[in-house]
């Protein structure tokens, strides 16, 4: 009764010591700064033509690149649909069925997730190539592999996994018993997958795609290195920044990307609103052969095509390291590996440093803003909120063209260190560990608290005891999220890149474009193999301290997330 | 006295949810504060344990001041609705809790918590984690950690509403037996009166942010200070009688003949509870429930006319 009102009047902050309301300045602070300041300066820069405001290169734009802007919207749709059906079917074989090798299916998923983005590229042009194993060589096929098909093959394949793990959790989320009323009131299982278990997952579904489609839109490697003469408005937006230096076009050109994002945005906090990572919610569970047999036989099919697809792509990249001339001379060598070390060293260390810092910086700044954001529920926190939010969806692009613009002035010395890049990772990854320290925070039984001050402990105790122990499995989600994409990313940060700060990611992207594929491998697996480690070290930790839940739960959780 | 709520008010936004609440508890007596949901009692306890503090008024615990004091300063214990044991610890380590801060050395505060765990009935519990517990068990260790610190009150918010009906029962006796052993005064929240009526030595029945009735018991059963009461103890038959006055009557003080003294009414239902059958009886549009002893459930059918007759003394009468 009166317990929910208490812990309102406790939030008021009378407890709360001067020193955290200047920390909370501090965290908010740095989010106006580093995320709508840039937002701001990048809108400007495209509509100011000689310091007046105006439309014209919007107008440009949407009619000198009609082609631009018809196939990055053909590419983006086709890209959808074949990733979210594949997503769809993982999801579906992982939750819905008894078949075996979940598990083998549910490491392929974790792989794509966290493999850099362009490696499908690299394994497209050795499998399919003009030289590709398969297409040549097995095949002996002449055919040009540059072009539509392409990019819409590889990124479907790369996304699959994301739309994947949302439709996945959406999916667990369902009460399983409202599947079982449908099958007692007599419908079967045809009726129950179309009138009751797909409707409770739309929500997912639509996420799924939105987002796929609005990935697919940035992607602006995929198109460069197997388009061939296909070309798409990220593409050129990449090319206008970096080749032309025109950084007003680059940034209209960006922008236009963000309009779809934005309703994407939309959607996804409207679902986010309402499902938490850590789920305390005990559904029921139940028989899992919910799925008609038709259906079920082409769930099958569909999966394991992918699994195969995946396994060959990663296997063409492993060993694509260490064979001497993938397609010509396919003889062992452990040169590319050396020339890494001898050449490379620097970038594989300077990515692994950045990638802890952001991590470590994201994971604490998430809780901590989760903890504020949890108790104060003024106008000024939901719009902290909100624009932490933001960057989950924008662009890579458009944040990283973004940082450029907003930053331009600062002194070259500093730019030397990575902070922008560090900074550029932490605030696009910040959304998830907010979510995640709120999701923890939402389950934290208020009177543990009282508990604390109760037995004799001040606010101090209150944070040692228990808020930090009870919120180090979000920290860790959250680590493990921005180490990873710091490590595997390109797309944002390749703006902010000096020659100082050169991350192995730019390097296997310009050894891609050289059409080095020794080395891209060589590359390719060292992050891969980075990023794997860190996060099975770190589930393990994670799964550790959990005491229920299992496995494929967390896996879900985090790659929702993400 | 002990310890003295003066004239406590507090207020959420636009609701008073305690209004002038005055109390006094002796020393080593256990005291429930009972009424129905959003009356205010647990906003009244949680205002004694520091957690709320109080618009007006003042609390005296042994002869201080302790209204401006926090929670982590007062000589006060919770046993909180949820238990609020802490998950990452094991069961030792949430009873000796408390005992870091009064500067207890670690060896000693470990065979206290083993000796307190002894004596709240889970020898041998204390290397568990909290999840292994069942229900039961973790209302033992909150006791246990409440006890431990030796407060000079102990409050308890409705320590047993997450329990099954049976383990009710058995607890409240724990409880009790508990609270005699250690001599420590209690403030005990519920919404309970069966709970309320068994184990304390005197009950403070709430109704909108105030008191209505404070007594032993068997005086607030047995003489109930209004309407209000009469129907929140117990269940309670309302009756006008001939002069105008209204009476209240517990269902077991009621009479059942078939002729003969008293008001006029005709059986419409009966429900069988084991010890008693409880008859309902319609009184023109007024109904009468009365519960006759004994497993003889076929006295009277449905549609049958009887009479309802009650001692005098039995009845409580209703002012207003």
């Amino acid at each position: 009764m009166a317990l929910k009102q208490s812990s309102s009047a406790h939030s008021k902050g009378a407890f709360l010591p001067d020193a955290s309301s200047v920390l909370y300045a501090l965290l908010a602070g740095g989010v106006l700064v580093f995320i709508l300041w840039p937002t701001v300066a990048i809108l400007k820069e495209s509509v100011l033509v000689d310091g007046a405001f105006s439309l014209e290169r919007y107008r440009d734009l949407l009619t000198g690149n009609r082609t631009l802007l018809k196939n990055s919207l053909f590419i983006g749709w086709w890209t959808t649909v074949v990733a979210v059906s594949i997503g769809l079917c993982c999801a579906l074989y992982v939750t819905r069925t008894s078949f075996r090798g979940k598990r083998a299916v549910l490491g392929v998923l974790l792989l794509t997730l966290i493999a850099p983005p362009f490696v499908s590229s690299l394994s497209y042009i050795m499998l399919f190539g003009r030289r590709g194993l398969v297409t040549w060589r097995l095949l002996g096929l002449r055919w040009n592999p540059y072009g539509a098909h392409g990019i819409v093959l590889m990124e479907s394949v790369g996304l699959a996994a994301v739309a994947a793990f949302l439709i996945m959790a959406v999916l667990r989320g369902i009460d399983r018993s409202l599947e079982q009323a449908s099958f007692d009131l007599g419908a079967g299982r045809w009726e129950t997958l179309l009138r009751v278990t797909l409707p409770l997952a739309r929500l997912g579904i639509v996420t799924a795609a939105l987002i796929v489609f609005i990935r697919s839109l940035s992607d602006f490697g995929t198109p460069m290195f197997i388009g061939g003469n296909y070309n798409v408005l990220a593409t050129q937006a990449y090319m206008t920044a970096m080749g032309s230096f025109d950084l007003p076009k680059a940034a209209a050109i960006s922008t236009l990307l963000v309009v779809p994002a934005f309703f994407v945005f939309l959607v996804y906090r409207k679902l986010m609103a309402g499902a938490p990572l850590f789920s305390s919610k005990s559904v029921a569970s139940g028989e899992e052969r919910s799925l008609p047999g038709a259906v079920r036989w082409f769930v099958f099919a569909v999966v394991w095509s992918f699994v195969l697809f995946e396994a060959m792509k990663y296997g063409a990249i492993f060993c694509g390291a260490f064979v001497r001339t993938w397609g010509v001379d396919f003889s062992f060598t452990l040169h590319h590996l050396k020339t890494l070390q001898l050449t490379k060293l620097d970038s594989l260390l300077r990515s692994v440093r950045y990638a802890f810092a952001a991590a470590l910086i994201t994971g604490a700044m998430g809780v901590v803003l989760a903890r504020f954001l949890g108790r104060r529920a003024t106008l000024f926190s939901r719009a902290v909120d909100f624009i932490a939010d933001l960057p989950f969806i924008l662009p890579g692009p458009f944040f990283g063209i973004a940082y450029l613009l907003a930053f331009n002035r600062l002194p070259e010395a500093f730019l030397g260190t990575g902070f922008l890049i560090v900074a550029n990772c932490v605030y696009r990854q910040l959304s998830l560990g907010i979510k995640s320290g709120v999701s923890v925070l939402g389950q934290i039984n208020p009177e543990l608290e009282d508990a604390v001050r109760d037995q004799g402990g001040g606010s101090l105790a209150v944070l040692r005891d228990v808020i930090g122990p009870l919120l180090a499995p979000a920290f860790l989600v959250s680590f493990i999220n921005t180490f990873t994409f710091t490590m595997t990313t390109i797309g944002g940060i390749i703006f902010l890149i000096t020659p100082y700060t050169k991350v192995l990611t730019a390097e296997m992207f310009d050894a891609i474009q050289s059409g080095d594929i020794g080395a891209s491998s060589v590359m390719a697996s060292v992050i891969i193999l980075v990023a794997m480690t860190v996060n099975v070290t770190f589930s393990w930790l994670l799964l550790k301290r959990r005491t229920k839940g299992s496995e494929a739960e967390y896996v879900s959780s985090v790659g929702a997330a993400r | 006295m002990y310890l003295r709520l003066e004239r406590l008010d507090k207020k959420f936004e636009a609701t008073e949810a305690v209004r002038e609440l005055s109390l006094d508890i002796e020393r080593g007596e256990m005291l429930s504060l009972l009424g129905p949901s959003g009356c205010g009692k647990t906003t009244t306890l949680r205002m004694v344990g520091g957690f709320l503090r109080p618009d007006g008024g003042r609390i005296v615990l042994d002869g201080e001041d302790i209204t401006a004091l926090p929670p982590e300063r007062r000589p006060t214990a919770t046993v909180f609705q949820s238990y609020a044991l802490f998950p990452h610890m094991t069961v030792l380590r949430n009873v000796i809790y408390g005992l870091k801060f009064r500067k207890i050395p670690r060896e000693e505060a470990l065979s206290a918590g083993r000796a307190m765990l002894e004596k709240v009935g889970l020898p041998g519990a204390g290397g568990k984690t909290i999840d292994q517990l069942s229900g039961g068990e973790q209302q033992r260790v909150a006791l246990a950690r409440a006890l431990i610190v030796r407060p000079k009150v102990l409050l308890l918010d409705e320590p047993l509403s997450n329990l099954d009906a049976k383990l009710r029962v058995r607890m409240r006796g724990e409880i009790r037996r508990l609270q005699r052993e250690f001599g420590i005064t209690a403030l005990y929240v519920t919404h309970d009166q069966e709970e309320a009526l068994a184990l304390s030595d005197r009950v403070a029945v709430m109704e909108g942010g105030r008191i209505v009735q404070t007594g032993a018991p068997q005086e607030v059963y047995g003489a109930a200070a209004n309407g209000f009461v009469a129907d929140f103890i117990g269940r309670s038959n309302i009756l006008v009688l001939e002069d105008g006055s209204r009476v209240a009557v517990h269902p077991e003080d009621i009479r059942l003949s078939s002729g003969g003294e008293g008001i006029e009414g005709v059986v419409f239902d009966r429900q069988f509870k084991g010890a008693v059958v409880t008859w309902f009886v319609d009184t023109g549009g007024r109904t009468v429930e009365a519960d006759v002893p004994g497993r003889s459930g076929d006295a009277w059918r449905t549609g049958e006319r009887v009479r309802i007759s009650f001692e005098r003394e039995s009845a409580t009468i209703l002012r207003e």
